[in-house]
């Protein structure tokens, strides 16, 4: 588990990097990070959970 | 503008039979409507059990060009058994590799199994003019007095009767009216059987367009899979490359969603991206194309492919994805399974419900295919923008790391289980089941695999053969080589088999040592413990194998009256 210090600074650092790469290039790259942590985290139920999670309170739409 | 031709079409005369007030006075046991491959395989497979079929179709040649381009393992298997492997192999090309490149990098590396146990290559390349004509060479050599073509004769409608169909046939030298006991769809994907029916597909129809191209080029580039990820020569594209015989070359690049079809299958816009990727590829000798179309994929299947007298197989039943080739190859697989059920119910060996489970187990095969193909398309020509995103994103990661490449594995075809067909038949006699428990045979309920009793090896009942040398007779052979038209006890062990003869029964004992003097022996010491009759299950199995080489049952110990009872049971 990451303590609130090291939360802030991944969450700061994918911030940085988005900036740095600009809008275009935002949605690859954060695919390609989604991949690489379906990589790390390595179990099947937690990344199910996870993609559901961040799909909750998220209308489907253009 | 002129194609290149490399194969020389045989055009067949038309042929009317005699007529009694417009109809043929011969009635037909089997009517087999449309002569492409499915139809031709059927009818030589019926034929095998001797029983003779009137094959309807409206061209008078073979299927056009090179269509379905790829033959599986199983599909040899069939025509091995249909006797027309040795011309197949004498003209296809083999392979067992591929490589997928995204952009300039390869990432992937196809590796299909082929080890020292098999038979045939897991997968050969054969232009379907080939292919069609190799079945009808067979049917004219052997099966002539038992298969009756009707080439240009195009099956206009027909009419469902309680015992059979009366079928409407036109010609050009007018209609007539043919008499069958039993009609079968093999006339593909716009099937008039099908229409006429007013049955419909149920499933999905994908957007993405592939231009399918054949191009003549002398190239010594290897027979595999090439796929290339937004190739520098055609940016944002994906190109697939495959070798047939004759020197043509198979090319296939998806379209731009903003380009349109028919524009983009005319040969100005065609030709030049060929050029270019060509080019790219490095090679330099002059080419020339052959045929160009364009192909949309397709998951999509009758939900039932018995409807009293009318069955349906091949296209005609379900579309399938060219990604992973299972469309021929399925088709083929339905008329390996149908054949011998539609004989046995003709001849009186078994009630009609049998085809039953023809459809049952085939209607099951369509929808793995459709599972996996429909995977394979996802990745080949991705339905959607996120479907593009992670594929980029996967693609682009797969270059470093390889772990990301298995998601461009195209998964071709193969053999499907029936595990949950009722001719899927446990057998309580598994290697470490209770003696005093009850020794009936009955469906299988869920895997065996691990669980008390279990099996630790060999095919489970609904799988087919895997492949094994034997020696049979003195000379090299192949388990699967032991099988016929009738069902085939296979008895594994060191003892004699002793059974009741069983007019449907062909009973082989493949002994573990040549001194024992069986039949067949397994010389490379490999077939007893892939059919898990090694030591440790006493050395000895029993396996019941259907006409199509799919395991009925199989028994850990010979006892007569269980074979006889799953026979039965399978047949009623």
């Amino acid at each position: 588990m990451l303590n609130p210090d090291e939360l802030d600074e991944v969450y700061t650092r994918a911030c940085t990097t988005m900036t740095e790469l600009g809008a275009a290039k935002t949605e690859l790259f954060l695919a390609r990070l989604t991949l690489l942590l379906m990589k790390e985290v390595g179990d099947n139920a937690r990344i199910q959970a996870a993609i559901a999670s961040a799909r909750e309170g998220m209308a489907a739409g253009a | 503008m002129q194609y290149y031709e490399y194969f020389t079409y045989q055009h067949h005369p038309l042929k009317r039979p005699p007529l009694q007030n417009g109809v043929e006075t011969k009635r037909h046991q089997v009517a087999i409507a449309g002569g492409g491959p499915i139809g031709l395989a059927l009818a030589l497979g019926l034929a095998h059990h001797g029983i003779p079929s009137v094959v309807i179709e409206a061209d008078d040649t073979v299927t056009y060009g090179s269509r379905a381009a790829c033959i599986s393992r199983r599909s040899l298997e069939i025509l091995d058994a249909l006797g027309c492997a040795k011309a197949v192999l004498g003209k296809a090309l083999a392979w067992t590799e591929g490589t997928s490149y995204y952009r300039d990098v390869p990432v992937y590396r196809l590796k299909m199994s082929n080890d020292e146990n098999q038979k045939f290559y897991p997968m050969v390349n054969l232009e379907q003019c080939y292919f069609d004509q190799f079945v009808l060479d067979e049917i004219t050599a052997r099966h002539a007095g038992l298969i009756d073509i009707r080439w240009q004769t195009k099956l206009a409608g027909f009419t469902q009767e309680a015992q059979g169909a009366r079928l409407q046939l036109e010609t050009t030298e007018g209609p007539y009216q043919l008499d069958c006991d039993w009609l079968i769809a093999c006339d593909g994907a716009r099937s008039v059987v099908r229409q006429n029916m007013g049955l419909r597909f149920t499933g999905t129809q994908y957007e993405g367009t592939y231009i399918i191209v054949d191009v003549h080029l002398k190239s010594d580039s290897p027979t595999e899979r090439r796929a290339w990820f937004d190739p520098p020569s055609n940016p944002g594209s994906t190109i697939l490359m495959h070798k047939q015989p004759d020197d043509i070359w198979r090319v296939d690049y998806q379209l731009r969603d903003d380009e349109d079809p028919l524009e983009a299958v005319r040969p100005e816009n065609v030709l030049p991206r060929v050029r270019a990727h060509l080019q790219w590829i490095g090679e330099r000798d002059d080419w020339e194309p052959v045929l160009i179309s364009a192909y949309k994929a397709n998951c999509l299947t009758l939900d039932k492919y018995n409807h009293g007298r009318v069955l349906f197989a091949g296209d005609a039943a379900h579309l399938v994805p060219i990604f992973g080739v299972r469309g021929m190859n399925s088709g083929l697989d339905d008329t390996h399974n149908l054949a011998w059920k539609l004989a046995y119910v003709i001849k009186g060996h078994a009630k009609a419900s049998l085809l039953d489970t023809y459809s049952d187990e085939r209607v099951y095969a369509a929808r793995e295919n459709i599972r996996f193909g429909a995977k394979s398309t996802e990745f080949m020509a991705p339905p959607s923008h996120a479907f593009y995103l992670m594929r980029e994103a996967a693609l682009s990661l797969a270059t470093q790391d390889p772990f990301f490449a298995t998601l461009s594995n195209p998964r071709q075809s193969s053999a499907i289980t029936y595990s949950e067909s009722r001719l899927a038949l446990k057998g309580n006699t598994a290697p470490d089941a209770d003696p005093t428990g009850n020794s009936s045979v009955g469906p299988a309920s869920g895997s065996s695999a691990g669980s008390p009793g279990g099996w630790s090896a060999g095919p489970a009942p609904g799988a087919v053969l895997p492949e094994c040398p034997i020696e049979r007779d003195s000379l090299p052979g192949f388990i699967t080589d032991l099988l016929g038209t009738r069902f085939t006890l296979l008895c594994l062990t060191d003892t004699r088999p002793d059974i009741e003869a069983h007019p449907l029964l062909a009973v082989h004992w493949i002994a573990p040592m040549r001194e024992l003097r069986a039949s067949a022996w397994d010389k490379t010491s490999r077939l007893f413990p892939l059919y898990g009759a090694d030591a440790r299950h006493g050395g000895r199995a029993y396996y019941l194998v259907r006409p199509d080489g799919h395991v009925l049952a199989r028994f850990a110990r010979l006892d007569g009256a269980q074979v006889h009872a799953a026979l039965q049971l399978a047949l009623q």
